[in-house]
């Protein structure tokens, strides 16, 4: 080890106290070298005379030896307190910068009791520092205790809240408001004392904080806000605070909570909100806001508990002139208001040139009672949109395959093929049904497919499936589908029934002629009934 | 002080057995053991303060005790201490101790005549003292 190096570390271990002003006398010195040791040593020195000598150096140390100074916080603790209290102008300056540098959270009982007792510089400089601090700390908390310094930050902010509820209880002699917003960040949506506050107006505090909550635009204090509205059984001064506020900080805090009906909590306190002003249909506001934003802010209108005219004032702003996503949910917002003004605004909807808000438009058309909706429906089917298509079709929800077949029998002729073109229309899976329908190794079913077939007039379609049938096990059903066969015109068809002819059941043979006879009345050809002459017995 | 005592029986008994005779050791016979205990006490104490002299383990507030502590650390000799405390007392330091910290102090060039002598023994413990970049 160097012999100077040996001096220093002499000193700063060294039992006896001569050690201290020995230090502080040596910092006169010329050398770096030995200023830093000296530094050093004072600092590793369990002493506040020294520590207070280090720190009148402060502003003309080098970034290493402050680094030299930071390292040793952790005994410097008495002589911080000292410059920050009692200390001069240099001093405290001195002390406000290595707090600053260092966040040393343990002089936050000091900075508050700064920020109390004297007012001017100091007391406003401790302020934003005890604000610095915390928000520090909260950021240090958001980022999962990255990095980790060796103290566990919640037991840090257990200590520092401990100090500002004491400041929060002393309100009425200090009046510093700012102390209490470093409490209500610090403290928490779940904070007991904080709950107290805001449930008492006659609390000293309440009127404070609410105003802080209501201009503050500190992250810490709105992300506090969004989480009491959105995640907890919120204050009735919480939900006026919601209710209030439009700046754009605030906006992008609120409508970015994702809204979801199973958050119990968030939809409670929306239903008990009866006025939203950042929800307003206020077009110089909705211009602030991005798409997602504006359809946001029409979802919590719609799930608040403000007027329907107010919800459907907002809707007819954003269908006429929002973005696709903000129509959307305008569309989706009318859905639990009924009335004439909300028809008029779906069926305005309707025409929509997007997709998504047609579809959104016809989910409610027929829940809407809106004349002439079925006839609509059924036209909005065939649309060439996809989602339109769907939406529609999940709105002739009745006109499902597996229903028509539930209720064929109880039919008369005549709803069969209505409701069976309807069907045939709506249900996509219909001719695949079909198909698993006239396979049934039930004869009753078999049979009843082909009279679905043909009462849903999709002979042509499932030619195929019907000549299949022609080989069916059970003649009755080879009647059937050879009787069915006569409205389909094409060649296999054709050729199925001649084969037909042939069969071992003259009641086949039978229909089979008559089915070719039927297809020359419809196709004007001669050969058929010729060979049908032929195959006569 | 053993030895004492085995001397001072004997002759303490004597005339013990003779009739109507009384005991023949009084008060003042004991300043023997008085001179022995002040004696012991003194030994002691000597110790004790020798002891605490060097022991640097003690919590205290002596410079000069911090400049002892300094010099042994440093393995000076004493004509060395003798030369670092009076170059201490020239520079006029509050603490001695200081000298170790301030290596222009051992420049003999402000000093009086009568140092200019002992400038190369200077310049030798600044270099024991001190990093060679700073001698």
């Amino acid at each position: 080890m160097l012999p100077l190096q040996r001096t220093i570390d002499a000193l700063a271990k060294s039992h006896n106290e001569a050690a201290t002003p020995t230090l502080i006398a040596a910092l006169k010195t010329d050398s770096v070298e030995v200023f830093d040791g000296v530094v050093r040593a004072l600092c590793a020195r369990r002493s506040k005379m020294g520590h207070l000598a280090v720190l009148r150096y402060w502003d003309v140390l080098t970034p290493s030896q402050k680094l030299i100074v930071e390292k040793g916080r952790c005994r410097m603790g008495v002589a911080l307190r000292e410059a920050l209290l009692d200390g001069d102008d240099r001093l405290f300056a001195a002390a406000y910068e290595f707090v600053e540098a260092s966040g040393d959270y343990d002089l936050t009982p000091t900075l508050v009791m700064v920020a109390e007792r004297s007012c001017g510089e100091r007391a406003d400089a401790a302020v934003a520092l005890t604000l610095n601090l915390v928000e520090q700390l909260c950021r240090w908390l958001a980022a999962d205790r990255e990095p980790v310094l060796g103290r566990d930050p919640e037991t840090i902010r257990y200590c520092v809240l401990e100090s500002l509820e004491r400041s929060v209880e002393r309100y009425r002699q200090h009046r510093r408001a700012e102390l209490l917003e470093a409490f209500v960040v610090l403290a928490g949506p779940d904070s007991k004392t904080l709950r107290n506050i805001l449930e008492s107006p006659y609390h000293p505090c309440h009127q404070s904080i609410v105003q802080s909550l209501t201009v503050s635009v500190s992250p810490n204090v709105l992300g506090l806000l969004t989480t009491l509205f959105a995640y907890r059984d919120a204050p009735q001064a919480v939900r006026n605070v919601v209710g209030k506020r439009t700046d754009q900080p605030f906006l992008d805090a609120l409508l970015a909570t994702p809204l979801d009906s199973k958050n119990v909590a968030f939809m409670k306190n929306l239903a008990r909100t009866k006025s939203l002003a950042c929800c307003e249909a206020n077009p110089a506001l909705l211009a602030q806001l991005t798409d997602q934003q504006q359809a946001a802010a029409m979802r919590l209108l719609a799930a608040s508990g403000a007027s329907d005219d107010r919800k459907l004032s907002l809707a007819d702003l954003l269908i006429k002139h929002g973005p696709v996503e903000a129509r959307v949910a305008a569309c989706e917002a009318l859905r639990p208001i009924a009335g004439q003004r909300g028809n008029q605004l779906v069926l305005q909807a309707l025409d929509d040139a997007a997709g998504e808000v047609q579809a959104a438009a016809v989910r409610q058309l027929r829940e809407r009672r809106i004349p002439g909706a079925m006839n609509k429906l059924l036209e909005l089917v065939e649309s060439p949109n996809e989602a339109v298509s769907a939406a529609a079709r999940d709105a002739l929800w009745e006109f499902r395959f597996d229903n028509y077949a539930a209720r064929f029998d109880l039919l008369d002729d005549d709803a069969r093929r209505s409701m069976g073109a309807r069907v045939a229309l709506v249900d996509r899976s219909t001719l695949a049904r079909l198909r698993a329908e006239l396979s049934n190794p039930a004869r009753r079913l078999r049979l009843r497919a082909i009279e679905m077939v043909a009462a849903m007039k999709l002979l042509p379609q499932m030619a195929d499936a019907l000549i299949e049938r022609l080989q069916d096990e059970d003649h009755v059903v080879r009647v059937a589908a050879a009787d069915a066969l006569q409205h389909c015109t094409a060649d296999d068809v054709r050729n199925a029934l001649l084969a037909a002819i042939d069969d071992r059941s003259v009641a086949v043979q039978t229909a089979a002629r008559n089915s070719l006879r039927a297809l020359d009345g419809e196709t004007q050809l001669g050969d058929a009934t010729a060979l049908v002459e032929e195959a006569a017995p | 002080m053993n030895d004492l005592t085995r001397l001072a029986w004997p002759l303490a008994e004597i005339g013990d057995n003779f009739p109507d005779s009384g005991p023949r050791l009084s008060w003042s016979d004991l300043w023997a053991y008085g001179i022995a205990l002040l004696v012991a006490a003194i030994v002691a104490a000597a110790v004790m303060i020798v002891r605490r002299r060097n022991d640097m383990t003690i919590h205290c507030e002596n410079p000069w005790k911090l400049f002892r502590e300094l010099c042994l650390i440093h393995d000076l000799d004493h004509p060395s201490r003798r030369l670092l405390a009076s170059l201490a007392a020239v520079r006029r330091y509050e603490q001695p101790a200081q000298i170790f910290l301030t290596p222009a102090a051992f420049d003999a060039n402000d000093l009086p005549e009568d140092w200019q002598a002992r400038a190369g023994h200077l310049r030798r413990l600044k270099d024991i003292l001190f990093d060679k970049q700073l001698s």
